[in-house]
């Protein structure tokens, strides 16, 4: 390393891992609460549930933390807005992941064995984008090129989401022997669960940004 | 008592010169970084003082007799009418919100005095004096412009990321400043001091004059800079970071070489160039060509309005004095 870094720098970046790992531990209890489906266990969704907002809190106090951190002027002016809304971009995960959480628990859609695997499939590829998403962060200090290479990951993992939300909305609306109230509820549900992805992918696109603006 | 009272006197026009150089000028250097809290008031002050006084110092003297022997021999009271005139004139510009050279305000005040005198004036030395406020923005234009070509290629052989980045900025800003604060007092005390050291020196040799020069300019960065840097920081702020490095530099670099060629320029019209030729290396869209006409305008206007001041000036003097 040719040169140091600056303390609130420092202080910053380990607040974002931070706030990174309670975001994760949300998705995690999520998928957790997914593939706890077919336990038939009510008490099962509800801790997780209450998982997903002690890390919500979680990444709320962190994201106010960073906020006041790089007012006070950690890194560049030109940066400091980039970071703010890459970190209010991240913390729309948790809020995102703690809706879906929620909905579940209130509406408790029926859920079938397809769709089960589906739903399991898209928890997965999401904690996936999410883990390239921390990775990428990661290297946007070291390394602008990589940086460039997990983003493009990222982007393609959320059409991954998109094309099993295509066929689960599909094949849900051609069932007929589901009335269409509980149709509507797990379009719903689908909706929101993809939702995550398309907010990694936005978080990603403020890290795409970055780096071409000081890509020389 | 009297003798130092008098000298006192006799420079005070000429420290009201070098504050507000000092207040104005150093802004150009380390405006943006202190505006966007980049780096502390205090820590580009210091740097800024310390290197003014270093830059007058060793190379000041150069540009002393370019614009101090205009005219061969100018009175004493000339010499302080000059020197008032100059100072009045920046400081009612810098209130209108007008831009204006403090060197061309001084070349204004000093041919409106020799002229009206009726002296022999240097004509060989006043176009050297005119060619180079010409090729000052053209020169800012294109160091900055081949910089930014070279910063631009080294980069793009670099695999680099946001630590490097920010850390060669941040670096990068106090070296240029450094640099930058270095290069105005070896270029601009001579509007400060100059006249003074060529025509009424009082005893101090050239580079004590310089010295002093320095020194007024340095209690204008101390005392009054820190609000101007705030108001006009900004300026080159639509750059990105890099950009505004390199036309910092590129500015230090014109300006020094105008010092080797012995004639003090305005640092301004220097940064504007420079941030033009840095910005054209993308794209020829960001060359704000109405200030540019405003720094044509300048050429013309600042030395005649200056005159016109000084001239008001003198005649005063005369009244009061009989001289």
């Amino acid at each position: 390393m040719i040169f140091s870094h600056g303390k609130a720098e420092k202080e910053t970046k380990d607040l974002i891992f931070q706030h990174f790992d309670a975001v994760k531990g949300a998705i995690e209890y999520l998928n957790k609460m997914l593939s706890t489906i077919f336990d038939n266990t009510e008490h099962n969704a509800k801790e997780c549930s209450m998982n997903i907002h002690k890390k919500e809190h979680e990444a709320d106090i962190l994201r106010r933390k960073i906020l006041q951190i790089i007012e006070k002027g950690a890194f560049l002016p030109t940066m400091r807005g980039e970071l703010l809304s890459f970190v209010e971009k991240v913390d729309g995960i948790a809020d995102k992941v703690e809706s879906v959480g929620d909905y579940y628990v209130l509406y408790s859609p029926l859920i079938t064995e397809v769709e089960y695997q589906k739903l399991l499939n898209i928890g997965r590829i999401s904690l996936e984008a999410f883990n390239k998403l921390v990775t990428a962060y990661k290297v946007l200090f070291t390394n602008f090129d990589e940086t460039l290479v997990y983003c493009q990951e990222i982007e393609k993992l959320e059409e991954d989401v998109d094309k099993i939300e295509w066929d689960l909305k599909k094949a849900l609306f051609e069932k007929k022997e589901e009335g269409l109230a509980m149709k509507i509820l797990k379009k719903d549900f689908v909706n929101s669960l993809c939702d995550i992805s398309d907010r990694i992918e936005d978080a990603s696109d403020i890290l795409e940004i970055m780096v071409v603006k000081r890509k020389i | 008592m009297s003798g130092i009272f008098s000298f006192f006197l006799r420079i005070i026009p000429g420290g009201f010169l070098g504050w507000g150089l000092g207040a104005n000028d150093t802004s150009n250097i380390f405006g943006t970084a202190v505006a966007n809290k980049i780096i502390r008031f205090w820590l580009a002050a210091a740097i800024t003082s310390i290197f003014v006084l270093l830059g007058s110092y060793l190379e000041g003297p150069k540009t002393f007799d370019t614009v101090g022997k205009l005219f061969e021999v100018l009175a004493v009271n000339d010499v302080y009418a000059i020197a008032l005139g100059a100072a009045i004139s920046v400081w009612f510009f810098t209130y209108l919100r007008l831009p204006i050279s403090t060197s061309q305000a001084l070349v204004g005040s000093i041919l409106s005095v020799g002229l009206l005198k009726g002296q022999n004036l240097n004509v060989a030395r006043l176009i050297k004096i005119i060619i180079c406020w010409i090729t000052t923005p053209i020169g800012g234009f294109i160091i900055g412009f081949i910089l930014y070509i070279i910063i631009r290629y080294i980069f793009s052989k670099l695999k680099y990321g946001l630590n490097f980045y920010n850390n060669f900025v941040r670096i990068g800003i106090m070296v240029v400043g450094a640099f930058g604060a270095y290069s105005l007092g070896a270029n601009n005390v001579g509007n400060v001091t100059g006249i003074y050291a060529m025509q009424m020196p009082m005893g101090l040799s050239p580079k004590l004059w310089a010295l002093l020069g320095g020194i007024f300019i340095a209690i204008g960065v101390v005392t009054y800079s820190k609000r101007v840097m705030l108001t006009v920081g900004t300026k080159i702020s639509k750059l990105d970071p890099l950009m505004a490095l390199v036309a910092i530099l590129a500015e230090s670099i014109t300006i020094w070489i105008y010092t080797q060629l012995r004639v003090p320029v305005s640092t301004s019209q220097a940064i504007v160039g420079a941030v033009a030729g840095v910005g054209a290396v993308k794209s020829i869209k960001n060359i704000d060509f109405r200030t540019l006409g405003k720094i044509g305008i300048g050429w013309i206007m600042t030395p005649i309005a200056a005159g016109i001041v000084t001239a008001l000036i003198r005649l005063i003097i005369r009244l009061l004095w009989k001289n």
